[in-house]
């Protein structure tokens, strides 16, 4: 785990016990009413005073929640958090909300207390598909300084039903506790993700068999550019039920590595799926017994890709087989992944089914056997002394290239032998453009000149899927980006089917250089996609994640006419970060009524923590200043 | 420009003599004209929709589409929605390949459910499905009926939609002939059969080998306004209320009945309300301090109850709740205006910026808004009353140069809201830049901003720090600052903002002794206008506006003007554009002026060449550069 976040993980087990909620409904504090603006984020347009939840169970019902909140609005834009909405998973009536109570608390001009009541007609129940249903309810007479407050109670089935509990939010918390007492037999891990610059409070009773945190003062979580993952900053805890009391005696539940394999391999929704025999596809495979081990790989991920279409959702568990998948040609990931398991390994290779948590889902923990950390599967195949890792649901991307979706996580191969936890990195393949313009000044300004964009690997797949999804606007939307005045002609691109080659895109340009009295500007930033620094804030929460590391080389050839000379070239420099993992370069030549430009950008890490944001931040900022410095031309 | 659509599209219109024809689900059939600039094509389309009687209709759908590419993707989204008083019955839909071999096929239970989430309380339930696929082309078939309680909306003949070609398609109404329907075609010219069944009356259009049109960014929404035939009631039936639709008057009779009553306030707030305004001398002071009431103390909350969006809540529920939909807010400052003995009337409109007008001849029910129109002698006042911050008396382009129709005492009556002025929407800007030898430098920028500029402003200043970096940035254009204040200094009918930056480097560049400045440390206009050739659409700006700017660099000691650019004057028929600069020697400094106004935001395709080529210019112009040397 990174250093910001703390992790510890505990086991509780059962006595018994009964408590309430420790705050009483309809309470306001002098310095609750007199709070006017948040002193930990004075920006904020409104903020949670309390946010309380108390579980517990009773042997009929379950596993019984009670919550209660309490929201004070500080500005008028955060009159909108007067409406809200709440939600309980109805399918198979495996929870229900009830005992609901809201309310308004204003002051009247001479401080006394006003408070507005919801009676039950306010509240709407509304079905939203299948599993959820929603509450929504909108607080009446809501202004600056009013608070609101709501409790109500969710009755789970089982302790499945237990909620992760984050003490933060999109507004700031002043008080968050949470506190759980667990039912006999059951053991229940948890784990709490924290910032240390927060302090967590827990105390764990031993007699109540109960455990109680606490979080006070926490800031709003914003969201930033190149985040891995919400789901990693937010401050939470997250439980996982371990052990549980059966009909049979108690039984162990996934709490090692090697059990979850064992788990999943044993469920006829995901392990079975395996060992099917896929007769119609016997004709195929027995087409590519010949060919390589290399080659039979991209077969079996091209022949599944191509013949079987994903339905959008995501999943570990195929709960219709992949029967149903040959049969309908269309079906979950979980699905179409695990087929191509099982045709890979009907080839003769050796592929593992591997659980992942896509860019993000979230960060995995390596000490915790939760299953549910993950949201899908993938295939992991070893060649030779190499792993390769495909998704068949992703048309882009090829095989011996890491789905970007996976980079930088951890995956899990669900083998009884082979079964390990696998950190997903990319060193060698990386996003690579590379730009080269020959063009041609006429005497009266005119610009016009021919321009080779190769995109390799990374950049190869990410393009290939933005024109197949949008040919008719591609030169507008991406090639032309940024430009003004820029006319783009003759578009053309290659290599669009072979993936092992760089994807071609060629085409001519025309415009006219700026000019002022007897100067004219080059622009060098032409075609590179540069043009904006994605870190502009000051500070960061979360680690700047870019997947693949990223090259960039422009060479830029400016054949100048007999009426004008260089005035001044930007200089030669090369820019680095602190420890030399980012790198621009720019070289300019001027010869005979030549010049040429070479800018070369170098991202060399693909991950990068947050105390070296200010690093990156900076460097962004210089090596967009340097992309916009021009070459000045004066006539003669 | 219109008309050129209408006779490109009659070009292909095969005889009305269309006769019922075997489908056929195969890409390779498909001539290759209907192929030109389409990424789908309709193959073959079969509505009827048949009116039972005032209370009940029922929609039969049979379509099959051929998916060329990718981009024609939408086509295998299938969704309807239902609510109380709409019910789908059958649903089958089928997928077939290239060859036209039926690959899978999907019933009403495949179909996932999901209520809609627009609004905070509403009733509509949506029935959907992607289809997957993974190779193209690909055709699909799609048959459902759906039965309507309810008669106030007539489904309307969508033929067409960009980017997708028709080879066959046709719908049919069947009407009993003493309700019988009207009919307006829309950028298309078609014409149905009549015929009698019976006691029914049968309408019937046909359009075939239709070819592929563009879709135009910044144009009319094309959902709405593509080529169509748009059906209306004569009289209808929703929920427990009937109605008349062949004249405005007689619908907009139907929607005031639906608040008679609902006015009542009661007489303390009455009292409170003509206390408020007491002290005002005209109505329309009156109308401003009520109004200025209502954006300080009541909330826009989405809430689509109440047969089915057209009663509003009772003036003392939204009085209590303090909050409302727009219909709910319209009909509580009606109802405030009442008390005072102020005449005001709710009126229905288009809201939505390039939403267009509803027809005045042809009364239909295309309204999704509802606005406030105070009746006045000279200039009546139009108020937007779901918005704390809108200004008073001003429609944005949400609203402005719609057909309204005012609900009246005596009935609707159909009347034009108020033309945007460019003169309602001004951000003018003075910026002070104190230049360093070093490049670095503060700059001190003063707005001031009107209408939609203030709008903008406002969210600026409520913004996060970050945020407003982010504004400052890319919104605004300036170069990202170091360090950076925005301080809010009046509002009165402009909003005063004061954004203050420190910058690392503030010319575009430095080269030896020379500086390369700028002619503003922010851009006056900085969006990039769609392409123009071959556009056939007007284009719709968001609101005509007038900008400028003085921009002063007080020069670091020992530096001169080596050369500024000479003053600049675009024109457009709906623009103009020009700047100055000049050098004050005796002061070393640099001034820089700047003006532009777009006058009109509807911009007739045929002048949006022109109107493009202008923003283009003003974008390059803007980038000029100053020269300064040091001495």
């Amino acid at each position: 785990m990174n250093k910001f976040t703390l992790v510890f993980c505990c086991l509780l087990l059962y006595i018994g016990g009964f408590s309430q909620l420790k705050s009483k409904f309809g309470t306001v504090t002098l310095e609750e009413s007199n709070l006017k603006q948040c002193s930990f984020d004075p920006e904020a347009s409104a903020v949670v005073l309390l946010d309380e939840g108390f579980s517990d169970f009773d042997g009929t019902h379950g596993l019984i929640t009670w919550f209660h909140k309490k929201i004070k609005i500080l500005e008028e834009d955060g009159r909108k958090y007067a409406d809200v909405k709440l939600r309980f998973y109805h399918d198979n009536d495996f929870e229900i909300l009830d005992n609901l109570q809201a309310q308004v608390i204003n002051l009247d001009e001479n401080g006394r207390r006003k408070d507005s009541y919801l009676d039950d007609k306010s509240f709407f129940y509304k079905k939203l598909n299948k599993y959820w249903t929603e509450v929504t309810f909108a607080m009446p007479d809501v202004k600056v300084g009013s608070i609101i407050e709501y409790k109500y109670r969710v009755i789970a089935k089982h302790y499945g039903g237990l909620r992760d509990w984050e003490f933060q939010s999109d507004i700031p918390v002043m008080n968050s506790s949470y506190k759980l007492i667990v039912v006999p037999g059951h053991e229940v891990s948890y784990l709490v993700q924290y910032n240390p610059k927060y302090k967590v409070d827990y105390k764990h009773d031993k007699d109540e068999h109960s455990i109680w945190f606490a979080m006070h003062n926490i800031p709003a979580l914003t969201d930033e550019p190149y985040m891995d993952a919400r789901e990693d900053y937010i401050q939470k805890i997250i439980f996982q039920t371990t052990k549980y009391a059966g009909i049979v005696g108690q039984v162990n539940y996934m709490s090692t590595w090697k059990e979850v394999s064992r788990e999943l391999l044993s469920r006829p929704d995901f392990g079975r799926q395996l060992k099917l025999n896929v007769n119609e596809c016997n004709d195929f495979i027995t087409s590519i017994q010949s060919k390589k081990d290399i080659q039979k790989m991209q077969l079996v991920h091209h022949y599944v890709t191509g013949n079987f279409s994903w339905n959008g959702e995501h999943g570990i568990i195929a709960t219709d087989g992949i029967k149903s998948l040959i049969k309908t040609k269309n079906g979950n990931a979980a699905q179409i992944n695990l087929l191509l398991v099982n045709l890979l390994r009907e080839a003769g290779l050796e592929a593992y089914p591997m659980v992942v948590s896509e860019r993000g889902n979230g960060k995995v923990n390596k000490d915790q056997p939760f299953i549910q950390q993950f949201n899908n599967v993938y295939a992991a195949v070893l060649i030779g002394d190499k792993k390769y890792y495909l998704d068949a649901t992703d048309h882009y991307t090829p095989s011996h290239i890491i789905p970007y979706s996976i980079l930088n996580s951890t995956g899990f191969i669900v083998d009884n032998k082979a079964g390990e936890l696998i950190d997903i990195k990319e060193n060698e393949i990386k996003y690579h453009d590379q730009v080269t313009i020959s063009s041609t000044l006429k005497e009266d300004g005119e610009l016009t000149g021919s321009v080779n964009l190769e995109s390799s690997e990374y950049a190869r797949s990410q393009k290939v899927h933005d024109y197949v999804n949008n040919k008719t606007d591609y030169v507008e939307n991406y090639i032309r980006k940024g430009l003004v005045n820029v006319n783009v002609d003759n578009f053309s691109i290659k290599n669009l089917e072979n993936d092992s080659l760089p994807l071609a895109q060629g085409f001519d340009f025309k415009t006219q250089v700026q000019a002022t009295d007897d100067y004219s500007f080059i622009n060098l930033n032409m075609f590179t996609g540069l043009e904006n620094n994605p870190f502009i804030v000051n500070d960061r929460f979360s680690k700047i994640n870019f997947g693949y590391k990223k090259s960039l080389f422009l060479t830029y050839i400016v054949n100048l006419p007999p009426n004008y000379k260089v005035d001044a070239l930007p200089k030669s420099i090369k820019l680095v970060n602190p420890d030399q993992s980012v790198t621009f370069t720019r070289e300019l030549y001027y010869e005979k009524s030549q010049l040429m430009a070479r800018i070369k950008v170098n991202i060399n890490r693909s991950l990068f923590d947050v105390n070296e944001y200010a690093g990156i931040k900076d460097f962004f900022k210089q090596m967009v200043n340097l992309m916009n410095e021009q070459v000045v031309l004066k006539k003669i | 420009m219109r008309k050129k659509i209408y006779s490109f599209v009659t070009t292909f219109l095969a005889s009305a003599l269309a006769f019922a024809q075997s489908i056929s689900y195969d890409a390779a059939s498909i001539p290759a004209a209907l192929k030109e600039g389409a990424h789908v094509v309709k193959r073959f389309e079969e509505i009827t929709y048949h009116v039972k009687d005032i209370d009940r209709a029922t929609h039969n759908v049979h379509q099959v589409y051929t998916v060329l590419d990718k981009e024609g993707s939408d086509a295998l989204n299938f969704y309807i929605h239902t609510d109380k008083q709409r019910t789908i019955d059958e649903v089958d839909i089928k997928l077939y390949d290239e060859s036209g071999k039926q690959v899978t096929k999907f019933k009403k239970k495949d179909l996932n459910r999901q209520a809609s989430q627009s609004g905070i309380i509403d009733d509509v339930m949506f029935h959907y499905i992607s289809l997957p696929v993974s190779s193209f082309p690909v055709t699909v078939e799609y048959k459902y009926a759906i039965n309507t309680s309810g008669t106030i909306h007539y489904p309307t003949y969508n033929i067409q939609d960009p980017e997708e070609s028709v080879e066959s398609s046709s719908f049919k109404a069947i009407v009993p002939a003493d309700i019988d329907l009207r009919y307006m075609d829309q950028l298309i010219k078609i014409t149905p059969t009549i015929t009698m069944e019976e006691k029914n009356k049968v309408y019937k259009w046909t359009a075939n080998n239709l070819k592929a049109y563009e879709e135009e960014e910044g144009s009319i929404d094309s959902r709405f306004y593509g080529p169509a035939v748009i059906l209306a009631p004569n009289k209808f039936r929703h929920f427990n209320t009937v109605g008349e639709m062949k004249t405005w008057k007689a619908y907009g009779e139907w929607a005031s009945d639906l608040m008679k009553g609902l006015d009542g306030l009661s007489e303390e707030r009455k009292a409170f309300f003509i206390n408020l305004v007491k002290k005002a001398s005209s109505d329309r002071e009156k109308v401003a301090l009520i109004y200025k009431y209502l954006q300080e103390n009541f909330r826009y909350v989405s809430i689509q109850l109440g047969i089915g969006g057209y009663k509003p809540f009772p003036a003392m529920f939204t009085d209590e709740k303090k909050y409302g939909d727009c219909k709910g807010l319209s009909f509580y400052m009606y109802s405030a205006l009442k008390a005072v003995g102020i005449k005001s009337h709710c009126a229905l409109v288009i809201g939505r910026y390039n939403g267009g007008k509803v027809p005045e001849n042809f009364p239909c029910q295309r309204f999704n808004h509802m606005i406030l129109c105070v009746p006045q002698a000279k200039d009546s006042i139009w108020l937007e009353c779901t918005s704390n911050t809108s200004e008073f008396a001003i429609l944005g382009s949400f609203t402005e140069n719609r057909n309204a129709l005012l609900l009246t005492e005596n009935g609707g009556v159909l009347v034009s809201t108020p033309e945007s002025k460019a003169s309602n929407n001004s951000m003018s800007s003075s910026t002070n830049i104190s230049l360093q030898e070093n490049g670095s430098g503060n700059t001190i920028t003063a707005f001031s901003s009107k209408g939609d500029f203030k709008e903008y402003m406002n969210s600026v200043i409520t913004a996060k720090k970050d945020d407003q970096k982010k504004m400052i940035i890319r919104d605004l254009g300036f170069k990202q600052p170091d360090e950076f204040s925005v301080v809010k200094k009046a509002q009165e009918e402009c909003l005063d903002v004061v954004i203050a930056l420190n910058i690392e480097k503030i010319p575009q560049f430095s080269a030896g002794s020379k500086m390369f400045l700028n002619p503003r440390v922010y851009k006056l206009w900085n969006e990039v206008l769609p392409k123009s050739e071959g556009r056939k659409q007007d284009y719709y700006f968001h609101s005509p506006f007038i900008r400028t700017d003085t921009t002063i660099y007080i020069l670091p000691s020992g530096y001169v003007a080596e050369s500024i650019p000479s003053p600049v004057s675009l024109k457009c028929e709906y623009g103009t554009y020009s700047t100055k600069c000049t050098y004050l020697q005796e002061k070393n400094q640099l001034v820089s002026i700047a003006r532009l106004e777009l006058v009109q935001n509807r911009i007739p395709a045929s002048k949006y060449a022109d109107v493009k080529k202008f923003f283009d210019g003003v974008i390059s112009e803007d980038s000029h550069k100053l020269v300064i040397k040091k001495n």
